[in-house]
């Protein structure tokens, strides 16, 4: 894992916190309107703040998606002098990434409608989460075969994805209220998450099969020490989901005290910023000759 | 005891999913001229990469045994090919470096080298 680390040039260590950037801020633009629609009991305050939140991260998520493009062009051209290299960039808007940097900017450019207090911009903004979600099944491993499965799975992937990060403001925002719409929330997050988590799981399960074949084998390559780095992170995030669900929820509903449940959720925050970081990292850099 | 099912399975799936799909549909499958390792004579006028499938090459650069980098010319970076044939400039004895960019055809930047040596 250091050898890979340490053998990464300037151009990939770049396009790696941009990579990071970009999920997080696409994955919270999307999970921000997704949870404005889900969690009806928000309060005016609430929800403006989280409209607030989804239209700045979409912003971001512009940004940092967007410098994918001269970045790969840099790839390509073996240093940062490719940044602005007609031909490299050319290759790189031709390429599956542009058609999927494409689809994510007018996804959320659309989501940035969400500032607007009208059900039609509502609307428009899901519209957008769709196109965020839809864009990670154009490029890398969603393009093989079969394609619709493959596009179908990381679609749904995302878009679970996207709920459970789109989720922590709005929960962590509710908890310090202490009130019963916030207990009320966290309530219907939980029973949404047992559905997200289902499709997380069961899609990202047949992603697997149908790549690696067999699951198991997959642990036994040089990439395998990623892996374990980031499913010991996956593990400390269901068990802090699992205590919220059946230990904190029950405590906010009973003391009103929202302190705890705030104390986990910040710290779900903070796994799931590793995780994503993490996969940056990992899909940026596989085998040896693939840089990703 | 479900919840604790379905967290499980969340783990080892999400956890396995998320980063491991890149590198599992790609094999190494290319050949070099020189070959890695090989000891070629100085008349050696080109180098050719060699893929199974057709190849977007983007930056093709040679480093030789005074220090430099030499920039090899070839087919366009627009353009895949299965075979990419560059021209080599006039080799004098010693190790040399070569290293490639390029584009897969399902859009995945790769990149790799080799070295070969050149003796009278």
């Amino acid at each position: 894992m250091g050898g890979v680390l340490a053998a990464l040039d300037p151009v990939q260590i770049a396009s790696i916190l941009v990579k990071a950037g970009m999920y997080v801020s696409a994955l919270l633009a999307a999970g921000s309107v997704i949870n404005l629609q889900l969690l009806s009991e928000l309060d005016t305050v609430a929800s403006r703040r989280l409209r607030r939140l989804a239209a700045y991260a979409a912003l971001a998520g512009i940004a940092f998606s967007t410098l994918n493009i001269p970045l790969r062009a840099a790839f390509f051209f073996g240093g940062f002098e490719g940044f602005l290299d007609p031909a490299m960039l050319e290759v790189a808007l031709s390429s599956p990434l542009g058609r999927s940097v494409g689809v994510a900017v007018t996804g959320l450019v659309a989501i940035t409608v969400v500032l607007i207090s009208r059900r039609w911009a509502r609307f428009i903004a899901l519209f957008g989460v769709i196109l965020v979600a839809f864009s990670f099944a154009l490029r890398g491993h969603a393009t093989s075969d079969p394609r619709l499965a493959l596009s179908t799975l990381f679609t749904v992937h995302i878009l679970a994805a996207s709920f459970w990060v789109g989720g922590f403001f709005p929960l962590y925002d509710m908890a310090g209220r202490g009130n019963i719409a916030a207990v009320h929330t966290v309530e219907r997050f939980g029973q949404a998450a047992l559905v997200m988590v289902g499709l997380l799981v069961g899609a990202g399960a047949i992603i697997l099969v149908i790549l690696a074949g067999d699951p198991i084998a997959v642990l036994t390559q040089p990439w395998g020490q990623f892996l374990s780095l980031k499913l010991a992170v996956v593990a400390l995030l269901l068990s802090l989901a699992a205590l919220n669900k059946l230990r904190l929820t029950p405590a906010l509903a009973k003391t009103g005290n929202g302190a705890p449940l705030r104390r986990s959720i910040r710290w779900e925050m903070a796994a799931f910023v590793v995780i994503l970081f993490v996969t940056a990292i990992f899909t940026s850099t596989v085998a040896p000759g693939h840089i990703g | 005891m479900k919840l604790r099912t379905i967290f499980s399975s969340a783990i080892l799936s999400a956890g396995l999913v998320m980063g491991a799909g890149a590198a599992l549909a790609h094999g190494k499958g290319m050949m070099t001229m020189p070959g890695n390792g090989q000891t070629v004579g100085t008349d050696t006028k080109v180098m050719h990469l060699m893929f199974k499938e057709p190849m977007q090459i983007t930056t093709v650069t040679m480093k030789s045994p005074d220090g430099k980098t030499y920039k090899i010319s070839g087919p366009a970076a627009n353009k895949a090919v299965k075979t990419w044939e560059g021209k080599l400039p006039k080799l004098a004895p010693g190790n040399y470096k070569i290293d490639w960019r390029g584009m897969s055809p399902d859009g995945h930047p790769m990149n790799g080298d080799f070295a070969f040596k050149v003796a009278n």
